[in-house]
């Protein structure tokens, strides 16, 4: 975290999610009240090292738009002009805390990644490191707000609903106390199925993209699963039923342009297959 | 002294995908993928079969000599052994029992039993 100490944090605050103590600091003292207003029933005592930090922009009134960011210690989550989807995000790390002792599906750190009518199910983390190659990753594809997603028994992917107790309109409020529009996404925009899985890795010595057994594909995806512990008996055939039938990919992540390259080839071939197998 | 007859652990989860297997331990809680070879060993460590009939069985099925599976079915069986999958032999102390004054394996055997444990884990086409 020393890395943004620069950053001119001036409100810092600790909670207690599903017993596990976070800290949260902000350079804004809106987003501050925002997190009274949101969060305020698990707000503790205790000082918590910072984990999440909120950097809201300044607000001017010239033509240049400015970034909203949420961190995790130093890495950059998401960075968008929108602050609802900043709140959306918060939210949902802080639920990924409460997810870990559900017994009802599996919940896994994964996405789905979207091109032309293409999904891909890709790890999380691999979203806000393509992000690095620019402004283009979003236009090309469509890419989720929410880390987590959830996994049915019957191998279905579902949208993870809200673990808080928060206020139904958190996310745009932000936005409103900012005194900026916010949209943010719906959280109900999670497809039942995918068309591949994706998995990155990276080894200089193997070609850019690999083919994987579905065996392996949900050996990477169990080990992305933030209840494996509680559901193990149930996680792995729920995992088996949701990439049975799917082509499951191993693609390089040296660069961010790298994986977002490979990702948009892997989502445009699953494309074409669809097309044909549709005739 | 009677050969042993390789049994998984009761409380081990096993997925067998296409022939290939995913293996959760929740005493370690680790994963492990198996390849085809080890999923068909584990699949045959059932308790009722010795190494020498494990052999015999897939010799028969895949129409193979005896003598080149059996020592493949043996160091499958060692490897799953070495994650701690399987019952430990009876008769045999565990690690466990032996306490903290049992002699810790060597460094040598340690960096072998990693790279076996890599061996079996990292997928051949990766």
């Amino acid at each position: 975290m020393d890395e943004l100490n620069h950053l001119g944090w001036v409100v810092y605050k600790s909670y207690e999610i599903a017993g596990y103590g976070i800290g949260i600091r902000t350079n804004s003292e809106a987003c501050a009240q925002w997190l009274d207003v949101v969060l305020g029933a698990y707000e503790i005592d205790d000082e918590e090292e910072p984990y999440y930090s909120l950097w809201m922009p300044e607000q001017s009134s010239g033509p240049a738009k400015q970034y909203y960011v949420l961190y995790r210690e130093s890495s950059d989550l998401l960075r968008t002009l929108d602050p609802a989807k900043i709140a959306q995000r918060l939210l949902s790390e802080l639920e990924s805390f409460a997810l870990r002792s559900r017994r009802d599906a599996v919940f896994l750190e994964h996405c789905v990644v979207e091109r032309n009518g293409a999904r891909a199910l890709v790890p999380s983390a691999i979203v806000p490191y393509m992000r690095l190659a620019g402004r283009r990753v979003e236009r090309e594809l469509t890419l989720p707000v929410d880390p987590n997603i959830g996994v049915a028994r019957d191998g279905r992917l579902f949208a993870v609903p809200r673990q808080l107790d928060v206020p139904e309109n958190a996310e745009t409020e932000l936005a409103e106390r900012l005194g900026v529009r916010g949209v943010g996404t719906a959280a109900s925009a999670v497809p039942e199925e995918v068309d591949l899985v994706c998995a990155f890795h990276y080894d200089p010595k193997s070609p850019p993209s690999i083919p994987i057994t579905r065996a392996i594909a949900v050996h990477a995806l169990a080990q992305s699963a933030r209840n494996l512990r509680a559901t193990h008996e149930m996680a792995l055939p729920a995992l088996a039923e949701l990439v049975g039938g799917l082509p499951c990919h191993l693609l390089q992540e040296a660069t961010p342009e790298g994986a977002f390259e490979l990702l948009k080839q892997a989502l445009e071939g699953a494309a074409i297959a669809d097309a044909a197998a549709t005739g | 002294m009677a050969a042993t007859k390789p049994r998984v652990r009761d409380d081990v989860t096993v997925c067998e995908i296409e022939g290939e297997a995913v293996v959760y331990d929740p005493d370690s809680g680790l994963l492990h993928y198996l390849n085809h070879s080890a999923a068909l060993v584990l699949d045959l460590c059932d308790g009722t079969a010795t190494m020498r009939h494990m052999a015999e069985a897939i010799a028969d099925v895949y129409e193979v000599c005896i003598g080149d599976v059996e020592p493949q079915v043996r160091s499958g069986v060692r490897n799953l052994r070495k994650l701690g999958l399987l019952e430990p032999p009876a008769g045999r102390r565990t690690s466990a029992e032996d306490g903290p004054t049992a002699a810790a394996p060597k460094a040598s055997d340690a960096d072998a039993d990693e790279r076996e444990r890599i061996r079996m884990e990292v997928p051949r086409n990766a």
